[in-house]
């Protein structure tokens, strides 16, 4: 079959999927960064030298792998936790071993005092300032993001008849102002200056969706991630979440589906208890994607009608268990939650050492049913 | 003033406000004993209760930890040789290669406000560190997390390293990947998934002092 076909062909499956219909099977999306590492048998610190050679270790993996309808994303660097954490991020080949996984050092970038400087400067300016002079300051020239080789990441996928779905990614001024803060610093503004913390994140929110949909759209890309995880009601009294939380993650998601794109809703950790406000957002323009935290038998009774859910084979499943489990669960989850609405995929990220024959379980489960 | 005040500064997080509240109680001659046990940990185990019943989250116990910890700044240099020993003693980190803290340290808070002695070795914590702090302070509990699955080997050597020391301690563990079934795989003593089980699981263990 033509690549341009199979490309055609799979991406249906997955566009048929979230808006509720019936696809002729279950897709499967890929979801995994580290994992390509290991899966193609190449170093970590070689997997992030660059966008560019991220995308092409990750479609070595998807060789190993066997399969899967579309990736998640298609392309990988750690400076993009830096911009959604607001700090910096110790990498594999620079700060740590050559096949440690990168990881984000959570600290004190923010003060209280920029919370008021969000809005003197305007957030646009301000992330700019932000990440030059305190995140990204200690780079050598040649590592900073804009100099780094990206390709033509959905180019690059297309050419071997696999969609890419996301083409950007956003979240809530909390996860921004969390990660700036730290998690302590950031509670602390939050019972101690709500209303300052509250003026910042009206600031903020009008920036944040514009411009990854604008580039999604320009790119040919469907969709736009909107990425949930200290936001997660299991983390938020229910008068911190409606205060802090929902309202920003919904204003982000009715900015992407207005922008013509879907909204793959990334909730880490557990959403089971304020599922019924998901009934808010668009429907049949999202993606759920949960990462096993979430009860998603739950999600299918109580939002499976409205958004298509997407997941949740758990990480420590695919680490520590055995094919026959993992299809099993998939089995499992294509008759529960399928067929409507639904796409199988990892809770998040395949994990970095996942064992290889359990992912491969999980695309042939989709594939064989 | 009244230790009740210093047993609702905690429960309201009057962060800032506690350290004088505290200094006035021991200026007024109230023993440092009652005014843990009355005025910090007793405050605590309600936080623990709470949370416990899904009425307070995570934010709220890390403001009480916070409250409570500003507290012990101005109590600890009283404490020396005028309590009775606490609930025991607890080394607490993240093993090697993993950086995320922020579930240990609410762990840690919660620990320290149910009356144990924690020693905090932060992140990324080798197993000879572990090994020797468990014996330098002559730990009870040694109690482990792990946020990555790439990081829980990291976990069960650690373990099996602190259950074959020559010195007898018990090891706890906890992260988003870690189960009870991987506790027990391990061979820890325990699983805890959140702090105030942490506290129970640790007073389970040692018993009544």
């Amino acid at each position: 079959m033509e690549t341009t076909q199979l490309l055609q062909e799979r991406l249906k499956l997955v566009l048929d999927a979230a808006a509720l219909e019936k696809p002729d099977r279950t897709p499967v999306v890929l979801e995994y960064s580290a994992f390509a590492a290991y899966a193609a048998g190449r170093s970590m610190a070689d997997f992030v030298s660059s966008p560019a050679r991220a995308t092409e270790i990750m479609i070595e993996a998807r060789h190993k792998v066997g399969g899967g309808d579309a990736m998640n994303y298609g392309t990988f660097t750690p400076h993009s936790l830096s911009y959604l954490f607001m700090s910096k991020v110790r990498t594999p080949g620079h700060e740590l071993p050559d096949n440690d996984i990168w990881q984000v050092d959570e600290k004190e970038l923010m003060t209280r005092d920029d919370y008021d400087l969000i809005r003197e400067m305007g957030w646009p300016g301000f992330l700019d300032r932000f990440m030059a002079e305190r995140v990204f300051n200690d780079l050598p020239e040649a590592l900073r993001p804009e100099n780094l080789p990206r390709g033509n990441t959905r180019r690059a996928w297309a050419e071997i008849g696999v969609p890419v779905l996301m083409g950007g990614d956003v979240t809530t001024p909390l996860e921004l102002l969390s990660g700036g803060r730290t998690m302590m610093g950031f509670i602390t503004d939050l019972f101690e200056i709500p209303d300052t913390v509250e003026a910042a994140m009206e600031s903020i929110c009008p920036h944040l969706a514009k411009v990854a949909c604008r580039r999604a759209k320009a790119a040919g890309f469907p969709a736009v991630w909107v990425g949930g995880w200290r936001a997660a009601p299991s983390m938020l009294s229910p008068a911190l979440w409606d205060r802090f939380a929902w309202p920003y993650f919904k204003r982000l998601v009715e900015e992407v589906v207005e922008m013509g794109l879907i909204a793959i809703l990334h909730l880490d950790a557990n959403w089971t208890s304020r599922l019924d406000r998901f009934r808010e957002l668009p429907g049949g323009r999202c993606i759920m994607s949960l990462d096993g935290e979430t009860d998603i038998f739950q999600a299918k009774r109580i939002v499976g009608d409205h958004l298509c859910l997407m997941g949740d084979v758990p990480a420590a499943l695919l680490y520590l268990g055995e094919p026959a489990e993992v299809r099993d669960y998939c089995r499992k989850l294509i008759r529960e939650i399928g067929p409507e609405g639904f796409i199988l995929q990892s809770g998040c990220d395949i994990p970095a050492n996942a064992k290889l024959e359990n992912a491969r379980a999980m695309v042939e489960t989709a594939l064989d049913a | 003033m009244s230790i009740q005040d210093i047993f609702n500064a905690v429960i309201s997080y009057d962060r800032l406000g506690i350290a004088a509240l505290t200094e006035k109680e021991i200026t007024a001659g109230t023993s440092v004993q009652r005014i843990l046990n009355q005025g910090l940990i007793a405050p605590m185990d309600e936080v623990g209760r709470k949370f416990s019943e899904g009425v307070l989250f995570m934010p709220e116990m890390m403001m009480a930890g916070q409250t409570m910890k500003e507290a012990m700044k101005v109590l600890k240099p009283h404490l020396v040789g005028k309590v009775a020993s606490p609930a025991g003693t607890v080394v607490i980190a993240t093993v090697k290669g993993d950086l995320h803290d922020i579930g240990k340290n609410l762990v840690a808070l919660m620990l320290e406000g149910g009356g144990f002695t924690v020693h905090d070795l932060g992140v990324d914590v080798p197993t000879e560190k572990l090994v020797e702090e468990a014996r330098r302070t002559q730990a009870d509990i040694v109690a482990l997390s792990a946020l990555l699955t790439t990081t829980m080997p990291a976990m069960a050597e650690t373990t099996a390293a602190l259950k074959t020391a020559p010195r007898e301690v018990r090891v706890i563990v906890g992260g988003a990947p870690v189960t009870e079934a991987f506790a027990q795989k391990i061979g820890a003593d325990g699983y805890a998934e959140n702090g105030p089980k942490a506290v129970e699981l640790a007073r389970t263990l040692l018993g009544p002092r």
